[in-house]
């Protein structure tokens, strides 16, 4: 396991794309654990100044200030939290809900497991955020309401992939001879197919999380996130649109926020994806 | 070749100029089309199917009335009714009508086709229906000759008069001629015109709204200066209205936008912004069937803690005037020497300490895509967070609003609003939101206090103007000293128009969108 981390830490270090993913991805990570200390006016979460409204950016105000006369800058790092949580639940509700429906629906060669396969095709067909804004506005706007929306919307992709390389793992010998030693279908399940396919879960996970975010965002900016004053990034786009162009900073802070660490997922998964699965390997020229 | 050459550049040249000349005429006729960037969506052309403000343009531009209110101060003036009587008892009504008048198709306007459509307005119980219900019966209403229509009142009524412009004539021929399976013409007229209006209905569709070409034999004739076409576009995003005044391809908008972009505007070459003090208050409905809110103390707490000051003149810019009664500072019978509420919170404290039960979190309500509402409400969740209160904001747009405010349990702890003019009387406003018989319809406050009910029930029948203000100011006071809702401010109007464009009458009912009066100025 170790091994396996060190070189994948290796890896990484020698594709730069997927090391800038790393380093966007860990910025983030620590800008949403220590938002407290980094925050110049950490009380703007739930305060508001309204002389001060539509400040530009300046030394006082690194993003200037919004509508309510609130730090955005401030507002911005404690909005971080909002979205890590968001995307790190969501996606751990969906692997652990997706994964097993496919594995078994991959091993089984039955109705359960066409069964199974119908009803996350059901939820694929529908557009994920059509379902996610049907979802969140049935239940009303809340934090937990939008990490069920995603939730709910996103474990079939998982399901699908899951379902897909557990039905090609079976063919592969070591299974087979698994499976001729006598052992039985939980064990080849969880010890020889799981660990097999898990580099395709990995990636997946990784991308899955930037497209989280952006979701969570669109939900934010039509309303069906967090209730104000929630510094929500989605949320504080819908607000800033009322004050643009004079006031632009106001959407592009949070806008910029959310492109890079978005694309921080992305490179990281398309990094991972190099390492982990030889098949997809782009050619590095050498 | 070369000449070839020469010859085929000629006629490209000759093809352009004429072209161009052909283009010219029909680029003079477009000038005199004024587009009006509306951000409602017009899901019908039926008079009788709303009664809103933002959709007035289509019912004062294709239909007239026997009387309308014009300018500001509103004052209620002749239109298709030359005159009127009203008998001692103040029970009956009687309209004498413009002799000259005639709908579109060229048919004359009579006083049958004013009783089909009173009639009608109280058959399809839709738009402006519920003026009525307490003073005008179905089949009440008389053909005295051709040219005289009498209205008789259940009782003696002070605000009809009023109410009378709400009343939009049809062409009672043409819409029976659409009848189908006794729906009142209702599907026909959800998309044609059938009025007598300053203009004639050309295009509608409900996506993008409709536009008009004028009326030639409109009965108060023309002058020498008018539009010659009309169109009432929607756009719903603000910045696209206010970007398509500022490049000239709208010629107004709405006077209600944030001020933020009114200095935008104000600030562009192609814009004039006209300002005019309205007649549309601002106000927080407390819902009184909650338990802790049926606590005076609680109000008053509440009505202390919001930060009047900073909300007027740092959000709004001081472009808003503070309004502390439950109606508008401009219209007779308003409590003048009241000073209202202010921000105080150590007041806000000590009414807090006297309320005994406990408090829950209860829910600031604000319209999604007015954003001076959702301020309003954070500012508010500020100061209420100060004093220990747990309460969540819930942005909704207005279609899911207008729907929740009348559920008594649906409807949200506590709402920020506006109060708009339907008809310039103290009754549109603290006699329609305070009345016990309007719980639900028009009062969503479900406040019904039966000394305030007895003054505005009263003042609904006395004729006597300086009687009823007496009434209005007694129980505007009463309302105040009960915290029956919070009173924020009195709007102002910045009309914004193209800078070719003059002649804008203002009223605060119609918000300045008829445009009879409007032209360009060369």
């Amino acid at each position: 396991m170790i091994e396996t981390i060190k070189f994948l830490i290796k890896k990484l270090a020698q594709d730069r794309t997927a090391a800038i993913g790393v380093f966007l991805i860990l910025s983030l990570i620590l800008v949403a654990i220590f938002a407290p200390i980094l925050a110049t006016h950490p009380a703007d979460i739930t305060e508001f100044h309204p002389p001060e409204r539509l400040l530009g950016p300046s030394a006082e105000h690194y993003f200037g200030t919004d509508r309510m006369g609130s730090d955005i800058y401030s507002r911005l790092l404690y909005g971080a939290r909002i979205t890590i949580a968001i995307a790190l639940i969501a996606i751990s509700v969906s692997v652990i809900i997706g994964v097993p429906i496919g594995l078994l629906a991959g091993y089984y060669r039955n109705w359960v497991s066409d069964a199974l396969m119908r009803v996350s095709d059901i939820f694929l067909a529908v557009p994920q955020i059509i379902l996610a804004i049907a979802i969140a506005q049935t239940l009303g706007p809340s934090i937990q309401n939008v990490i069920l929306a995603l939730s709910a919307t996103y474990w079939p992709f998982w399901t699908r992939l899951v379902y897909a390389e557990t039905r090609s793992a079976l063919n592969e010998p070591y299974v087979e001879a698994s499976i001729a030693l006598g052992a039985s279908p939980s064990r080849v399940m969880i010890l020889h197919v799981l660990p097999n396919i898990s580099s395709s879960i990995i990636v997946r996970t990784t991308i899955g999380m930037g497209g989280t975010i952006l979701t969570a965002a669109a939900l934010g900016f039509l309303g069906l996130g967090p209730p104000p004053p929630s510094p929500e990034w989605g949320r504080t786009i819908a607000e800033s649109r009322e004050f643009l162009p004079e006031a632009w900073w106001y959407a592009a802070a949070p806008g910029i926020a959310i492109f890079l660490v978005v694309m921080g997922f992305n490179l990281l998964g398309d990094g991972l994806r190099d390492i982990l699965d030889p098949r997809t390997r782009r050619s590095k020229g050498g | 070749m070369f000449k070839l050459n020469i010859i085929k550049s000629l006629t490209l040249v000759m093809a352009l100029i004429l072209g161009g000349a052909m283009i010219t005429p029909t680029g003079l006729e477009a000038k005199n089309k004024f587009i009006f960037a509306n951000s409602s969506p017009y899901d019908t052309m039926d008079p009788h199917a709303l009664y809103d403000v933002g959709r007035v343009a289509y019912r004062i531009n294709l239909y007239d009335g026997l009387l309308r209110w014009l300018d500001n101060p509103p004052k209620l003036s002749p239109w298709l009714a030359d005159s009127y009587d009203i008998s001692e008892d103040g029970t009956s009504y009687t309209f004498h009508l413009n002799k000259g008048a005639t709908f579109h198709d060229g048919s004359p306007v009579e006083a049958s086709d004013v009783v089909y459509s009173i009639e009608r307005i109280l058959a399809l119980k839709k738009g402006a229906y519920s003026l009525f219900t307490k003073s005008v019966e179905p089949g009440s209403t008389k053909v005295i000759d051709k040219h005289t229509v009498q209205f008789n009142l259940v009782q003696a009524s002070s605000i009809f008069l009023a109410t009378v412009p709400a009343i939009h004539i049809l062409n009672s021929t043409l819409v029976k001629s659409h009848e189908v399976d006794g729906d009142l013409g209702a599907v026909w007229l959800s998309q044609n015109d059938a009025g007598s209006g300053s203009f004639e209905l050309d295009r509608y569709d409900p996506a993008i709204g409709f536009s008009a070409k004028r009326f030639e034999n409109h009965f108060m004739g023309w002058g020498d200066k008018y539009l010659d076409e009309i169109e009432f576009r929607t756009v719903i995003e603000i910045n696209s209205r206010v970007l398509g005044l500022m490049n000239g391809d709208f010629h107004g908008t709405d006077g209600y936008l944030p001020q933020d972009q009114v200095k935008r505007l104000k600030a562009s070459d192609n814009v004039n912004v006209q300002v005019e003090e309205s007649m549309r208050i601002f106000y927080v409905i407390l819902n009184h069937n909650r338990e802790i809110m049926q606590d005076i103390n609680f109000r008053k707490a509440l009505s202390y803690a919001f930060d009047y000051d900073s909300f007027i003149n740092d959000i709004l810019g001081g472009s808003v005037a503070r309004n502390p009664a439950p109606m508008p500072n401009n219209i007779w019978g308003n409590p003048t020497d009241e000073k209202g509420y202010t921000y105080d919170m150590d007041k806000a404290r000590e009414y807090l300490a006297k309320v005994k039960k406990p408090i829950p979190e209860f829910v600031l309500g604000a319209l999604a895509g007015y954003g001076q509402t959702g301020q309003a409400a954070a500012l508010f969740q500020n100061s209420l967070t100060k004093l220990g209160l747990k309460t969540r904001i819930v942005e909704e747009p207005w279609s899911v609003v207008s729907k929740k405010m009348r559920d008594e349990q649906q409807m949200y702890d506590s709402l920020f609003i506006w109060k708009s003019t339907y008809y310039a009387d103290p009754n549109n406003w603290i006699g329609e939101l305070y009345s016990c018989d309007q719980i639900g319809a028009r009062n969503n406050s479900w406040y019904c206090n039966p000394e305030v009910d007895a003054l505005l029930n009263e003042a609904r029948v006395e004729p006597d103007q300086a009687k009823r203000a007496v009434n209005y100011k007694k129980a505007a006071k009463m309302v105040m000293d009960d915290a029956g809702g919070i009173f924020v401010y009195n709007t102002v109007w910045f009309g914004p128009y193209n800078k070719n464009v003059k002649g804008v009458r203002f009223s605060p009912i119609g918000n300045a969108q008829e445009m009879r009066w409007v032209y360009f100025e060369e």
